[in-house]
């Protein structure tokens, strides 16, 4: 594997040492227990960033042409990995998936996106990859390829996302910022009007978001198509049709984005008034 | 690898944050991340630590701390 993670060693601390550690963030802030909570995040943190680095080392031009793909990569917060040990009392921290998280984001169609997947998959095979499709079946709205591995006995998320996805994941991050963390987990809020906003924000990726990468792509297949029969002698009736398609494509993927924009500016501007205390 | 050390206002939406440049950047904004961790008084202020090859990066893929007012670091 070229660019591969270096230096990392085998997770130094045995799983009833990390499940000890565990108990401790649960219960409190965590002090200095048998399994040092700053070395396991260290740890944590450069087994996300190895792998960053070894994502971005792939050669995108062949794949996504010109345009540039995002990468970063975080150890998972405080406030995030104990709501998520409270939440799933059985799943012990070395379970946690994504204490060691990396993102990817690219202007990509969702073939594009297959594409990008794959490339991962095939650099980091030698960590067992799981591929994980939340496009089909969103959890609460949030679509998104996630990719599990399984390095050196730890293990880390990589999120491969389009823009599209990316923005509305950031906003409902946000959203759950005001109306609690729950409507990740499939709840809703118990006010009428925030629920209605929580299922809003949800249609709008399973609906909105859905369409402009579903029209994206169909446009992207008629242009590859166009390109190749460039030369060849088809029939009039034939061009006139895939050029109305097109139109129309163009017209309800406009539509999708203008309104998708819209929505996320309203919301900004929501989420920029400060909530009041309590 | 760049870190960015960020504290988030989860209630404002107010955001800070501090870059840590160099090749051990990304520890050195978990390091400081842990401490802020520990001194920490509101449980609204969330501080998170995100490598990256610059800010603009991140704040495209993490820009759910961005949407607010940017605070002035001390």
């Amino acid at each position: 594997m070229t660019g591969s993670i270096l230096g990392m060693e085998e997770r130094p601390w045995t799983t009833n040492e990390l499940k000890r550690l565990s108990r401790t963030i649960r219960n409190s802030e965590p002090s200095d227990d048998v399994a040092n909570y700053l070395e396991v995040m260290s740890w944590y943190n450069d087994l996300a960033t190895d792998i960053q680095r070894s994502i971005a080392c792939i050669d995108w031009q062949p794949l996504l042409s010109m345009r540039s793909v995002e990468v970063t990569s975080r150890p998972k917060t405080i406030d995030t990995l104990r709501q998520k040990l409270l939440r799933y009392t059985s799943i012990p921290l070395p379970n946690v998936q994504d204490i060691a998280g990396i993102r990817v984001e690219a202007d990509m169609n969702l073939d594009e996106q297959d594409v990008v997947v794959e490339a991962i998959v095939e650099q980091l095979f030698q960590f067992n990859p799981q591929v994980r499709d939340l496009r089909e079946k969103p959890h609460s709205g949030y679509r998104a390829v996630h990719i599990w591995v399984y390095p050196f006995g730890g293990r880390a998320e990589i999120q491969v996302r389009t823009h599209t996805q990316g923005a509305w994941a950031n906003m409902y991050e946000a959203a759950g910022d005001r109306l609690g963390r729950g409507i990740r987990y499939g709840e809703l809020p118990v006010d009428e009007e925030d629920r209605g906003f929580v299922l809003g924000l949800q249609k709008l990726s399973t609906h909105v978001a859905t369409r402009i990468e579903e029209t994206r792509r169909e446009l992207d297949k008629l242009d590859a198509s166009k390109l190749q029969r460039a030369g060849s002698h088809r029939r009039q009736t034939d061009r006139s049709a895939m050029v109305q398609n097109q139109r129309k494509l163009r017209r309800q993927h406009s539509q999708a984005e203008l309104e998708f924009r819209q929505r996320l500016d309203m919301l900004r501007r929501m989420f920029q008034q400060p909530r009041p205390n309590g | 690898m760049a870190g960015y050390l960020i504290e988030y206002n989860r209630r404002t939406g107010d955001w800070k944050v501090q870059e840590f440049a160099g090749p051990s950047g990304h520890q050195d904004a978990l390091r400081a991340r842990l401490a802020k961790e520990r001194s920490r008084t509101d449980t609204d202020i969330e501080i998170a630590s995100i490598n990256g090859d610059s800010l603009e990066t991140v704040k495209k893929t993490h820009s759910r701390y961005f949407e607010g007012h940017e605070l002035l670091s001390a």
